[in-house]
C-alpha cells in the first residue's frame, strides 16, 4: 500500500490496556472455567441464603434490641452508683486525655487516599442496598427507605470515585481530618440519633418510646470528645519542646490504670492518721536505710561481697514471709502471735514486702549502678518503687467509701478492662523474667522458673480463679480484705505470665548465637547483653503470638463470672434478661456482647498489625 | 545423677539456711516488734479480732444485729437476674419480691427500707457470701433442701414463696393444662443444664413410663428461645419461670393467650423458697422469721400499707396485732433487739405478704390464688404462728 519512496509517518499507539470492568473482573476471577462458574453459583446461594436468614434474625419485630440500648449503662458499669458517675467521667477523661496526647506524641497522623475513601463509602452504601434487598418478609416503607438511601450512598461514592479518577495522582488527605469529621458526626448522632427504648409498666402493659441514642450521657460524651480534640492540639504543640514528651506519657500511662483502678473508680476510705503514723515512717525509714545500702553497693568496684549480702537478704525476707507467718505470727506461743486488729498485720506485710524488694533492688545495684549520678538515679527508682508498694497495699486494704451493689465496685465492661489491662500490665514484667530465668545458665533459678510455667500452664484457668478467691483469702484471712477483683487480677496475671515466658522464650531461641557472641565480644555484662542486643530483638520477634495472648485474655476475662465476678457476658446473658421487661433477650444481648468483643480485639490485632510493619517486621 | 544429688544438696542447705533465717526471726529487735510500738495499734494481746471488716464466719450471740446497727445499712444478696424475683433495672436499682423482703428486714432492723445495700450474686457464689459475711442476709430464690440446711453452715426462714417444677407445651400439640408426664412420651423437652430441674424431669418421665429427648443449654433463657423455633416440644423449669415467659410472650403478642399451657397440675417438684442466714446466731435468726411472719399476719388481718396508720389508732385493735405492730405494752419485739414499732414499720413502708406478691409477681401472670401461696385459711400454705 506504501507508495515507492515516500516517506510514511507511523504513529506510534499507547500500549493497549487490558480490559477492565466488572464483567472483566467476573470473567477472569469466578467464571474462568465450568467448575469455577458452578462452585461461584454454589457459593453464591449459599451466602445469600444465609445472609437472608441472618438478616432476617436480626429484624425480626419480635428481636427486643431495645434491651441493648435500654441497658447500656448496666452493660458499661454494672450497678455503679449513679451519683458518683463523675468518677467513671473522670477515668474515662484522664483515658482520653492521655490518648490524644500520645497521638501527637507518636505522630500517629498519616495519609489516607481519597480513593480508599469512596471505596468505604460504596461498602457501605451496597451493604444497606443489600441488607434492605436480601431482607425476607413483605417488602415494607421502612425497607424501601433503607434502601434508596444505601442507593444514593453508593451512588454518591461512585460518583466521587469517577471524578477521582479524572485526576492523575490518587489525593490524599489527613487523617487527623478524617477523625476529627467522624468525631463530630458521632457528637451530633448522640443528639440527634433516636432508637426505640421499651418501658414496661406495673399493670404489665408496655409502651416503645423513641430516645436519644445516649440519655443522660450525650453531654459528657460530647465535651470527651472535646477534650480529645484539645489534648492532641496540646500535644502537638509541645511535642517538639519537650522531647522527652514520649517516655513521660509510657510512664503517665502506667501509672494512669492503678491511679483510675485504686483511687478514682474504688475512692478509698483512707484514715490519713494511720498513713502517717504506721505508712510513712516505714517509707522514710526503709527508704533512707536501703537507699543508703544500694547506693553504697551500687559503687564500681567488685566484690563479691555484694551479692553474697543481697542473696542473703532475699533469701531471709522471703523465708520471713513464708515460715514467719506459720511459725510466729499464727504460732500462740509466739511473742509475735497475732491477735492484733488486721491493720497491724497489714503494716507487718508491708514491712516484709518492703524488706524482699530492697532485696531486689541490692541484687540488681551493681548492674544498674556506676557513676555517682547513675547511683542516685537507682536510689530515685527504689524510692519510687517503695512508695508504689506502700501505696498499693495501703490500699487495696481500705474499705470503699461507695454504697456498691453487688460483690465487686466495678462490673460490666469497666471489669472486662479493668481486669484484661491490670493482668496484661502485670504479667508481661514477671512473664519476661520466667523467660529469661529459664533460658538461664543458673540452675536453681531454672528450676524454679520451668517448675512455675510447667505448674501454671498445667491447670485450667477456672481453677486458678477459684484458688485466687478462696485460697488466697484462706491464706490472709482476717488479715487483708484483698477485695474480689484484686483476687482475681492476681490469679489472671500468674497464669497469663506463664504462657507469656513461653512466648518469650521462643523469641529468646530465634536469636542467632552470633549476636550474643557479639555482645559478649565488647564485653557487655549478662545484663547489659539481655537489656540492650537479645531482649529487645526477642520481643520483636514474637509480637504476633504476644498479641494473641492479649486478645485471648480480654475474652478469659469472661471466666470471672464463676467467681462472682459481673463482667460484660454475665451481665448480658443473666441479669438483662432478667428483667421483666426483656424476657428472654438473651440471644440479642450475647450478640451485642459479641460485637462489643470483637470492635476491642480487632482494634488490638489491627494496632498490633501497625507495629509490625513500624518495626519491619517479616520484610526482613 | 550425680547432678540431681547436688542440686537436692544445694537445697537441703538452702532450706536448712531458710528455718535458720526464720529462728532468727525471735530477736526482740525485728521491725514487727518496732511497728507495735505505734500507739494507735497496741491493742495486740486483745483476744479474737476486733476490726469488724474482717468478719468471721459462724458468729454467735446477736453479732449480725450489732453489725447492721453499726453499719446503719442491711447488706442482702439477691440474684439481680431473676425475673420478678429481683431484677436490676437499667437504671442500676433492685426491684422484686426478693428485693421487698430485703427492703422489709431492713425497715424492721433499722427503721428505714430503703436502708439496703443489694449485693448481686452468681448461684454459686451466694452460699459462700452469706458464709464469708460479705452479705446478713441471702433472699435469692433458694431452694430449702436438706443438704443445704445441714451442711452449709447456714439456716433456712420461713418459706416465701411455694414454687414448683412444671413443663410447658403448645396446645397445637395436643397439649392442656390437664396432661401429666405420660402425655410427653417421644417429646425433645429442653432445660438448662446442671440443675435440679433436669434431674426432676429425667426421674419423673421414667417414673411415668414415658421416653424423652432431654436437650440441655446454658442458659433456660435459651431453652426458651429454641421453644420459639420450634426446636423444642417442651420446656421445663420452675413454674413461676414458665408462667413468666409465657406472659411476657403474649405481652410482646409473639403468641395469643392459650397457645402455651403449663402442666401438670401437681407440679413435679417441690421448691419452697426462703431467705437464708448464718446459723448459731439465733437473735438475728428470730428477727428474719418474724419479720417474714408479721408479713403473713398482716396480710391474714387484711393490714396493708394503705391502712395501718388507722389501724393503729384505732381504739379496738385486735390484741395480736397491737402487740406486732407495737401499740400495746405486751409487744414482743424488743425482747428480740427490735424497737417496738419495728413491724409497724415493716407494713406502712413495704406492706403486707399479699400486697409484696401482687406487687412484684401479678405483673408476670402469677397469682396466690388456689396455689400454696394463699393463706392457711383459704387453703394455701402461709402460715404464721400466733404473735403472742
Amino acid at each position: 500500500m506504501a507508495d515507492d519512496g515516500a516517506f510514511v509517518e507511523t504513529i506510534e499507539l499507547a500500549p493497549e490496556l487490558p480490559p477492565s470492568g466488572p464483567v472483566q473482573w467476573i470473567r477472569e476471577n469466578l467464571t474462568y472455567s465450568v467448575a469455577s462458574t458452578i462452585i461461584t453459583v454454589v457459593v453464591g446461594l449459599v451466602v445469600v441464603f444465609g445472609l437472608r436468614g441472618l438478616i432476617g434474625w436480626f429484624l425480626d419485630p419480635f428481636r427486643k434490641w431495645s434491651s441493648v440500648t435500654a441497658n447500656a449503662r448496666l452493660l458499661m458499669v454494672q450497678a455503679y452508683p449513679a451519683e458518683q458517675f463523675s468518677r467513671v467521667w473522670i477515668s474515662v477523661g484522664i483515658v482520653v486525655v492521655l490518648a490524644g496526647l500520645s497521638a501527637a506524641a507518636w505522630r500517629v497522623a498519616g495519609k489516607v487516599s481519597v480513593g480508599q475513601i469512596t471505596k468505604a463509602i460504596m461498602g457501605i452504601g451496597s451493604a444497606l442496598l443489600l441488607i434492605a434487598l436480601l431482607a425476607p418478609g413483605e417488602f415494607s416503607g421502612g425497607r424501601g427507605l433503607l434502601a434508596v438511601i444505601g442507593l444514593v450512598i453508593a451512588l454518591a461514592g461512585y460518583g466521587l470515585k469517577r471524578s477521582n479518577r479524572e485526576t492523575i495522582n490518587d489525593p490524599t488527605i489527613s487523617t487527623v481530618g478524617l477523625a476529627a469529621v467522624i468525631l463530630v458526626l458521632i457528637a451530633a448522632a448522640l443528639w440527634i440519633v433516636k432508637l426505640p427504648v421499651q418501658e414496661v409498666f406495673a399493670d404489665g402493659t408496655k409502651e416503645v418510646t423513641n430516645q436519644l441514642l445516649a440519655r443522660s450521657t450525650k453531654l459528657p460524651w460530647t465535651i470527651l470528645i472535646g477534650v480529645l480534640a484539645l489534648s492532641y492540639a496540646i500535644g502537638v504543640a509541645i511535642r517538639d519542646a519537650i522531647p522527652s514528651l514520649r517516655r513521660i506519657l509510657v510512664v503517665l500511662w502506667t501509672l494512669s490504670f492503678p491511679v483510675i483502678l485504686m483511687v478514682v473508680m474504688r475512692a478509698p476510705d483512707i484514715d490519713w492518721g494511720t498513713v502517717l503514723s504506721v505508712d510513712l515512717p516505714i517509707f522514710l525509714v526503709l527508704g533512707a536505710l536501703i537507699g543508703y545500702i544500694l547506693y553504697v553497693i551500687g559503687a564500681p568496684d567488685t566484690g563479691e561481697w555484694k551479692y553474697i549480702f543481697s542473696a542473703l537478704w532475699l533469701a531471709f525476707s522471703v523465708a520471713w514471709v513464708l515460715f514467719g507467718w506459720y511459725l510466729f505470727d499464727t504460732n500462740s506461743s509466739s511473742p509475735f502471735h497475732i491477735t492484733a486488729p488486721a491493720a497491724d498485720v497489714l503494716q507487718r506485710l508491708e514491712f516484709k514486702f518492703s524488706m524482699i524488694l530492697g532485696a531486689i533492688f541490692a541484687l540488681a545495684a551493681p548492674s544498674f549502678g556506676g557513676a555517682k549520678a547513675a547511683r542516685i538515679r537507682y536510689v530515685g527508682i527504689w524510692l519510687a518503687a517503695l512508695f508504689a508498694l506502700i501505696a498499693s497495699f495501703r490500699l487495696s486494704a481500705v474499705p470503699s467509701e461507695l454504697v456498691l451493689g453487688g460483690s465487686a465496685f466495678v462490673g460490666g465492661l469497666s471489669l472486662t478492662f479493668t481486669l484484661a489491662i491490670a493482668a496484661i500490665v502485670l504479667s508481661f514484667p514477671l512473664g519476661v523474667l520466667l523467660a529469661l530465668g529459664r533460658a538461664s545458665s543458673m540452675p536453681i533459678i531454672r528450676m524454679i522458673s520451668t517448675a512455675y510455667i510447667e505448674l501454671v500452664r498445667s491447670v485450667p484457668l477456672i481453677t486458678w480463679l477459684y484458688i485466687g478467691s478462696n485460697l488466697l483469702n484462706l491464706f490472709l484471712a482476717g488479715v487483708v480484705d484483698i477485695f474480689s477483683v484484686v483476687r482475681a487480677i492476681i490469679a489472671m496475671t500468674l497464669f497469663s505470665a506463664a504462657y507469656l515466658a513461653e512466648n518469650v522464650r521462643g523469641g529468646l531461641q530465634s536469636i542467632p548465637k552470633g549476636q550474643y557472641e557479639a555482645a559478649d565480644a565488647v564485653g557487655m555484662s549478662v545484663v547489659q547483653k539481655t537489656v540492650l542486643i537479645t531482649l529487645p530483638q526477642a520481643l520483636k520477634a514474637v509480637i504476633p503470638a504476644l498479641v494473641g495472648q492479649v486478645i485471648a485474655l480480654f475474652k478469659d476475662t469472661s471466666l470471672v463470672s464463676i467467681i462472682g465476678l459481673f463482667d460484660l457476658l454475665y451481665i448480658a446473658r443473666n441479669v438483662v434478661p432478667g428483667q421483666s421487661a426483656n424476657l428472654g433477650s438473651i440471644m440479642e444481648l450475647t450478640v451485642a456482647a459479641a460485637v462489643i468483643y470483637w470492635i476491642f480485639t480487632f482494634t488490638f490485632s489491627r494496632s498490633s498489625m501497625r507495629l509490625e510493619r513500624r518495626l519491619g517486621l517479616g520484610t526482613r | 545423677m550425680n547432678k540431681m544429688q547436688r542440686i537436692l544438696a544445694v537445697l537441703v542447705v538452702l532450706g536448712i539456711f531458710a528455718a535458720a533465717c526464720t529462728a532468727d526471726d525471735t530477736a526482740p529487735t525485728t521491725p514487727d516488734d518496732t511497728t507495735q510500738t505505734d500507739p494507735g495499734t497496741t491493742d495486740t494481746t486483745a483476744p479474737g479480732s476486733t476490726d469488724p471488716s474482717t468478719p468471721v464466719t459462724g458468729q454467735t450471740g446477736g453479732a449480725t444485729l450489732d453489725e447492721v446497727r453499726a453499719r446503719g445499712v442491711l447488706k442482702c444478696g439477691v440474684s439481680g437476674g431473676a425475673v420478678a424475683f429481683s431484677e436490676t433495672q437499667s437504671d442500676g436499682s433492685m426491684t422484686g419480691f426478693d428485693a421487698d423482703m430485703c427492703r422489709a428486714v431492713a425497715a424492721a432492723v433499722l427503721g428505714d427500707s430503703t436502708a439496703v445495700e443489694f449485693s448481686a450474686l452468681t448461684a454459686a457464689e451466694r452460699f459462700t457470701a452469706l458464709a464469708a459475711g460479705e452479705v446478713d442476709l441471702l433472699i435469692r430464690n433458694t431452694t430449702w433442701t436438706q443438704s443445704r440446711d445441714t451442711t452449709l453452715g447456714l439456716d433456712f426462714g420461713p418459706t416465701t414463696y411455694y414454687d414448683g417444677q412444671g413443663v410447658m407445651g403448645r396446645a397445637s400439640d395436643g397439649f392442656t393444662a390437664d396432661s401429666t408426664l405420660a402425655d410427653v412420651d417421644g417429646a425433645v423437652l429442653c432445660t438448662n443444664a446442671g440443675t435440679t430441674t433436669e434431674k426432676n424431669i429425667s426421674e419423673g418421665a421414667a417414673l411415668a413410663g414415658a421416653t424423652i429427648v432431654l436437650s440441655t443449654v446454658a442458659e433456660f433463657a435459651e431453652a426458651m428461645e429454641g421453644f420459639k423455633q420450634g426446636s423444642c416440644d417442651l420446656v421445663t423449669t420452675d413454674a413461676s419461670g414458665l408462667v413468666g415467659n409465657m406472659v411476657t410472650a403474649i405481652r410482646d403478642g409473639e403468641i395469643a393467650e392459650g397457645d402455651w399451657v403449663v402442666f401438670p397440675r401437681a407440679p413435679i417438684s417441690k421448691e419452697p423458697l426462703g431467705p437464708l442466714y448464718r446459723q448459731n446466731d439465733s437473735q438475728w435468726a428470730d428477727i428474719i422469721n418474724w419479720t417474714v411472719y408479721a408479713t403473713f399476719i398482716a396480710d391474714e388481718l387484711d393490714v396493708t400499707s394503705a391502712n395501718v396508720d388507722s389501724v393503729v389508732g384505732d381504739a379496738d385493735l385486735n390484741p395480736e396485732l397491737a402487740r406486732l405492730l407495737g401499740v400495746s405494752d405486751e409487744e414482743l419485739q424488743t425482747g428480740m433487739g427490735l424497737d417496738a414499732e419495728a413491724f409497724y414499720n415493716v407494713i406502712s413502708q413495704v406492706g403486707n405478704y399479699g400486697e409484696i406478691f401482687d406487687r412484684n409477681l401479678n405483673p408476670v401472670g402469677i397469682f396466690r390464688e388456689g396455689t400454696p401461696n394463699a393463706q392457711w385459711n383459704q387453703g394455701g400454705l402461709i402460715y404464721a404462728p400466733p404473735a403472742r
